[in-house]
């Protein structure tokens, strides 16, 4: 008898379901699902852009204004409006830049600001405020299209970039960068 | 016969220099042009001096093998380079040198100018004092079959020379050195070396097992080991990230190399094999023909062995050629049980193919 199906036996042998449904229950995704059915986003309100002429300083084709999109989700909104209260600032915003970097060529930066440049896009929850986002403009035609979430994770939580229609494939092994289409 | 190997011998004796063909140039400047190429580029870029390098896909694969020059800006003193690479478009899913280096300047302080038209390069090689250079190399194994040149220097690139333009061409025994040469003048090593043509440089460096260019190091194709980056000193295994580490360096510790470019020559299937690698009349064949591994009959009724695959000519010149061989075959015709051939677009006429180890390789140490 092969090893596996002498195990399979033996199994249910002592009461065990049968290795078939073991093996659905416990590689099924979890985590994806909930992202799928239980995340509400919602297209985000431009609330500033910059000037043709500051596009043009940062050497950015003009068009990239006319894409200026983002979708966030009700808990990225809803954290960003936590931080917002508890250092009094409505000004708070989360800054996304794209960096050259890591083995797939790209890789995300964030960090909080409270300042916006000359060459930066201003994205807000339609409804759940205060929410801003910041992009300039160089980092905005990679991302642009892209859903910004809040995960929350047993090891750690953290603001993330998903569903970016400018990324390849799965990204490098450790999650840190990840490929452009072009 | 005599004549022949006389000929070759006096050739063999005087320096020679020719100019390679089908490089252009590119100004990377900027002050943070050293990180900006130190990211995408897949050997670490040294504090001083020039080296040889290679842009590669996220996937691994290698789009350009560049030589890199180092240049003061005079006026500002931010950092630049020149950067030597094979402009000539292969396929359509390649990105152009100047476009790939483009999309990851990003907010980078970086420019990037094409000064194609200001230079040209050249080769030289057959001197004593490159001789010297090249018995200074050590050589480090890994387990994969991937094999490194060690320098030892401290800081300073071993590429480097005391020149700006001028570097050591350290990518097999007895290279010579690498010019940039400013386009009308005439190349410094002219005045010691025999100008030749530039088919003779490309001789010279097939017959020692350096491909070079997108013919032969194939975009978005061609893998980094298998085309000898590792054994000519153009990957760095200890680098942190740049673009197709993940790959290469997965390769390196837990992979096999199967293939590796090696000069062949190419012989009529009627006259005995060569001894030696050597310039013949024979014709140039298609690149990219099959050179398939035939069992060669035995006396006795030993199993006839079986082969996988086919090996892949990649450039040939004169009975001269690189080829992409698989190492099993490489192993077989070691051993006496294949042949290599060719089959010609005539028909059934064969052409026998020999590979050989670059003269200067170590011996293959397998673990």
């Amino acid at each position: 008898m092969p090893p596996f199906n002498a195990l399979r036996s033996a199994l249910r042998a002592h009461g065990y379901p049968s290795i078939q449904h073991h093996r659905t229950r416990f590689l099924s995704p979890p985590v994806r699902i909930l992202r799928a059915t239980y995340v509400t986003k919602s297209q985000s309100v431009l609330l500033a852009k910059p000037s043709s002429e500051d596009l043009e300083e940062a050497g950015v084709e003009p068009t990239v204004a006319e894409q200026a999109t983002l979708e966030i989700t009700d808990r990225a909104a809803e954290h960003l409006r936590n931080i917002a209260t508890e250092d009094s600032d409505p000004d708070v915003a989360l800054r996304i830049a794209v960096e050259s970097g890591g083995c797939h060529g790209y890789q995300y930066k964030i960090e909080l600001t409270s300042r916006r440049q000359p060459d930066d896009f201003q994205f807000t929850h339609p409804s759940l405020r205060p929410s801003n986002i910041v992009v300039d403009a160089v980092s905005l035609d990679l991302i642009k299209g892209s859903t910004i979430d809040f995960a929350t994770e047993l090891i750690g939580s953290s603001f993330r970039i998903v569903d970016n229609p400018q990324a390849k494939g799965s990204g490098c092994g450790c999650g840190v960068s990840w490929e452009a289409k072009f | 016969m005599t004549t022949r190997s006389a000929f070759r011998a006096l050739i063999r004796s005087t320096p020679k220099c020719a100019r390679v063909p089908n490089r252009s140039v590119l100004s990377v400047t900027g002050a943070n042009a050293s990180q900006f190429l130190n990211g995408i580029l897949s050997t670490t870029v040294p504090n001083h001096g020039g080296f040889y390098s290679a842009f590669l896909h996220a996937q691994g694969r290698v789009l350009y093998d560049v030589f890199v020059y180092p240049q003061q800006a005079s006026t500002s003193g931010e950092p630049g380079y020149l950067v030597e690479y094979d402009p000539r478009p292969s396929n359509p899913e390649t990105p152009p040198l100047p476009a790939l280096l483009k999309r990851y300047v990003l907010r980078s302080k970086v420019k990037i100018r094409d000064v194609g038209t200001e230079w040209e390069v050249w080769g030289a090689w057959g001197d004593e004092k490159s001789r010297m250079k090249d018995a200074q190399r050590k050589w480090m194994f890994a387990r994969s079959g991937a094999i490194e040149p060690v320098w030892e220097s401290s800081g300073l690139s071993p590429w480097a020379t005391t020149s700006s333009t001028t570097l050591h061409d350290l990518r097999a025994v007895g290279m010579g050195w690498r010019e940039l040469v400013r386009q009308g003048d005439k190349a410094l090593a002219s005045s010691e070396h025999d100008v030749v043509e530039s088919d003779q440089y490309m001789l010279h460096r097939m017959m020692r097992g350096v491909p070079e260019g997108v013919e032969e190091i194939v975009p978005m194709s061609a893998f980094p080991l298998e085309s000898n980056l590792d054994v000519m000193g153009g990957v760095d295994f200890r680098k942190g990230c740049y673009v197709g580490q993940e790959l290469t360096v997965r390769t390196y510790h837990t992979g096999t190399i199967r293939k590796r470019i090696l000069p062949v020559q190419i012989f009529d299937p009627n006259s005995p094999t060569p001894s030696n690698l050597e310039v013949t009349d024979a014709p140039s064949l298609p690149r990219g023909s099959d050179i398939t591994a035939v069992p060669i009959q035995s006396s006795d009724s030993e199993r006839i062995p079986r082969t996988r695959g086919t090996s892949k000519l990649i450039q040939s010149l004169n009975g001269v050629g690189l080829a992409l061989m698989r190492l099993e075959h490489v192993e077989g015709v070691e051993n006496g049980k294949f042949e290599l051939q060719i089959k010609s677009d005539e028909g059934d006429l064969r052409w026998r193919v020999r590979h050989w180890w670059p003269e200067g390789w170590p011996e293959v140490v397998q673990e």
